[in-house]
């Protein structure tokens, strides 16, 4: 999926933040504890769930595990957007606005 | 018999007797072992009404039938007795090597009932069973007692598995809990106080020689296998890889670590406790339970800060969080000091830390001063103050006599404003080291639980087979309740077989194939199910009747109210809280009124002989 730089007619491609939180960041070849924030390019229209297979073909790692068969994506990995945790899958569809934060986090429980 | 020993070990301290019990298939076939048998035993000897200080309550530590095999995370062990805080039934797990080592001494499970004039412990070992005095032993913290027993009887580190209480269990703190095998804990509901009511201060089992048989050993080695490499991937093979040291910047993020006692959900230190940090800073090693591959459970030494050179145990998820946001202090070093002084002094951490970190804001809005505090100044993070004020719980000391009763029983003692500071449910269990508010299935889980802890765990491998919402919106009632009550019994599988969650993620399908490898039972998933949910209804009953009734199923005024910053802030549970009980009772098969079990929902679990 090419959503990364496409301008539509109906308005200017947007920037948004992915903050890669805890040991997801391995997923994205990061080993350290330091901060992991990718910087994606969108067009208007796209939704969080775009943006997220966006990033799971660029990082396939991540894509193989949070879309795996018989996987519940937010089992694997919990979205917040603008600091408001996003809990069920329809909230994914949600619009991204430009300057949006998103952030990513283990879906795992444990401890 | 395979996969057991046949025996249970009864030790009566009244009467200074040890004997052994028969154990027959029948029995193991309806409740497994560990928390299964440890509850078929509570039901059947200790009247409900008793207090938990009654020598009449008995300690039950047991192991399950897959105890002894190679099968990783199942030399744990499972602790079933009437609980200081709930004064109710209590179900709490400590992983480590004991439960592998008391079987191969010939016994499933150990029954202590009664009480001694004089200090003694239990020494298991090839030859038999000795009560030995345990005089000299009083005073010395978990780690020390370890050592000490050791010592005296010859064993080096893993040639023996010691559990012991620390000060605070001699002193019946009502959150005191047993540790062993370098700080696994059975901690929760106060069981260290029933042994320290008992004075037993410890169990120390040898490593004898193995002489289990089971049906089908090569089968259980496939299994073995099998279990590590789900292990090495389930929710990204992150506990088989970091144990749950990269657990706490997640949580922050997600809006479920708790903050200074729940007064926010930001901690922008957070990153600070990731365990891809702390692990090469504090020189952390491996420390393996028996027959886990895992690098879940390590020992480090604290290498910066003012408490550089302390050497412990990594503290786990629960015991970063606790000792580091919940009381909003920022040095890891000092959160590995104040985890290991806790499992030393031989008390529950969450309790501890909910206990200290009310005290904080108490200090903080004035409800207490310095001078009702024996002198300390509890600020927020004073990690000083919190050594002492530990302290003096664990030995009841001043204020801390108080506090050593609990922070629902504390609280209440102050009154006013301060009781709707305290993070209690309405039996007096702790809630785990979370904040719930971002976590509803474990907030209803905490506050229906008859285990004085967690009851169910709703992160299970076989998701369908449990019938749990998938996928699931965690804030939606309805699917939060589903998830509860279906997912009701899959720990209690666990607890029973006794085998660490951390490398089984009650996953009962695999489970039920080395049951019946071991056992050549040839058990069905569905009846192991039902096991599972007979020992839930059998709990259920049993703390009805010692009077833990519906009524006390309410969180605490702090626990469910509603987060006021982080990502969860426009999410309170206290709205449909009355609505999720309700639905909870009707798909547990349970009258509402009265809580008790319909007399349909006992018979289809075989329990006929409970219906009324």
């Amino acid at each position: 999926m090419d959503l990364t730089t496409r301008k539509t007619k109906e308005g200017q491609a947007i920037k948004v933040t992915v903050e890669v939180m805890s040991w997801l960041k391995e997923d994205f070849g990061h080993q350290g504890w330091d901060k992991l924030v990718i910087e994606e390019t969108v067009s208007p229209g796209t939704s969080v769930m775009d943006l997220l297979r966006v990033i799971a073909d660029k990082h396939p790692r991540f894509g193989q595990k949070a879309f795996a068969k018989n996987q519940d994506f937010l089992d694997y990995c919990a979205v917040i957007r603008n600091g408001t945790f996003l809990s069920a899958l329809a909230d994914l569809n949600t619009e991204l606005q430009d300057g949006d934060n998103i952030k990513l986090s283990p879906g795992f429980y444990g401890g | 018999m395979y996969g057991s020993t046949g025996k249970v070990l009864r030790v009566d301290l009244s009467q200074g007797k040890v004997w052994d019990e028969a154990l027959d298939e029948a029995t193991l076939r309806k409740y497994l072992g560990g928390t299964g048998l440890g509850v078929k035993y509570l039901f059947e000897e200790v009247d409900p009404k008793i207090e938990w200080s009654d020598p009449k309550n008995i300690f039950f530590l047991g192991s399950g039938p897959l105890g002894g095999t190679r099968i990783p995370g199942c030399a744990s062990i499972s602790v079933v007795t009437k609980g200081a805080l709930t004064n109710g039934l209590t179900s709490t797990q400590a992983n480590g090597n004991f439960g592998a080592y008391l079987k191969w001494c010939g016994y499933d499970a150990i029954v202590v009932q009664g009480a001694s004039s004089t200090w003694k412990y239990l020494y298991l070992h090839e030859g038999g069973v000795e009560l030995r005095d345990a005089s000299h032993l009083v005073g010395k913290d978990t780690w020390e007692t370890e050592d000490a027993i050791k010592e005296e009887l010859g064993y080096k580190e893993r040639t023996m598995s010691v559990f012991s209480i620390g000060p605070a269990g001699e002193n019946l703190v009502r959150f005191a809990g047993i540790f062993g095998d370098r700080g696994h804990a059975a901690a929760h509901n106060g069981v260290g106080a029933v042994l320290g009511s008992k004075k037993l201060k410890a169990f120390a089992a040898a490593r004898a020689t193995n002489k289990l048989q089971f049906v089908d050993p090569e089968k259980l080695g496939e299994l073995a296998k099998k279990f590590t490499e789900v292990a090495k991937t389930f929710g990204g093979g992150t506990v088989f890889n970091w144990g749950t040291s990269r657990v706490l910047p997640g949580a922050e993020a997600a809006g479920w670590l708790p903050v200074k006692n729940y007064l926010t959900n930001l901690f922008p230190q957070k990153d600070l406790f990731d365990g891809a940090r702390i692990r090469p800073l504090f020189q952390s090693k491996n420390y393996p339970c028996y027959a886990c591959a895992s690098h879940h459970y390590e020992l480090m030494t604290v290498t910066e800060g003012p408490y550089a050179g302390y050497f412990g145990k990594e503290p786990e998820y629960e015991q970063w969080a606790a000792w580091g946001p919940q009381i909003y202090q920022t040095d890891p070093g000092a959160a590995v000091v104040l985890s290991n002084t806790v499992d030393r002094l031989g008390m529950d951490t969450n309790e501890a830390s909910w206990v200290v970190g009310w005290v904080m804001e108490c200090y903080e809005k004035g409800a207490l001063k310095k001078e009702d505090l024996d002198g300390l100044e509890m600020t927020w993070g004073n990690v000083e103050a919190t050594l002492e004020l530990l302290k003096n719980i664990a030995y009841r000391r001043g204020y801390g006599d108080t506090l050593a009763e609990g922070v629902k029983r504390a609280a209440e003692k102050l009154g006013g404003e301060a009781v709707n500071w305290a993070i209690f449910t309405g039996k007096g269990n702790s809630p785990r080291g979370h904040d719930h508010r971002g976590r509803w299935v474990e907030m209803l889980d905490t506050t229906v639980s008859d285990t004085g802890t967690l009851q169910t765990q709703m992160l299970v491998v076989n998701k369908d087979l449990w019938k749990m919402p998938n996928p699931m919106d965690v804030f939606d009632p309805d699917q939060v309740v589903q998830a509860e009550a279906n997912s009701t019994g899959s720990l209690e599988v666990s607890d029973s077989l006794v085998q660490c969650w951390f490398t089984s993620f009650n996953d009962t399908e695999t489970q039920t194939e080395a049951l019946n490898a071991a056992t050549g039972w040839n058990m069905s998933v569905e009846e192991v199910m039902k096991v599972g949910k007979r020992i839930v209804n059998l709990m259920r009953v049993y703390n009805l009747r010692a009077g833990l009734t519906p009524d006390r199923e309410k969180p605490s005024a702090r626990y469910c109210s509603q987060s006021v910053d982080g990502p969860n802030k426009d999410k309170p549970i206290a709205p449909h809280w009355e609505k999720m009980l309700d639905k909870y009772y009707q798909l547990m098969g349970w009258d509402r009124k009265t809580g008790m079990p319909l007399p349909e929902t006992l018979k289809e679990l075989g329990l006929e002989d409970l219906v009324k």
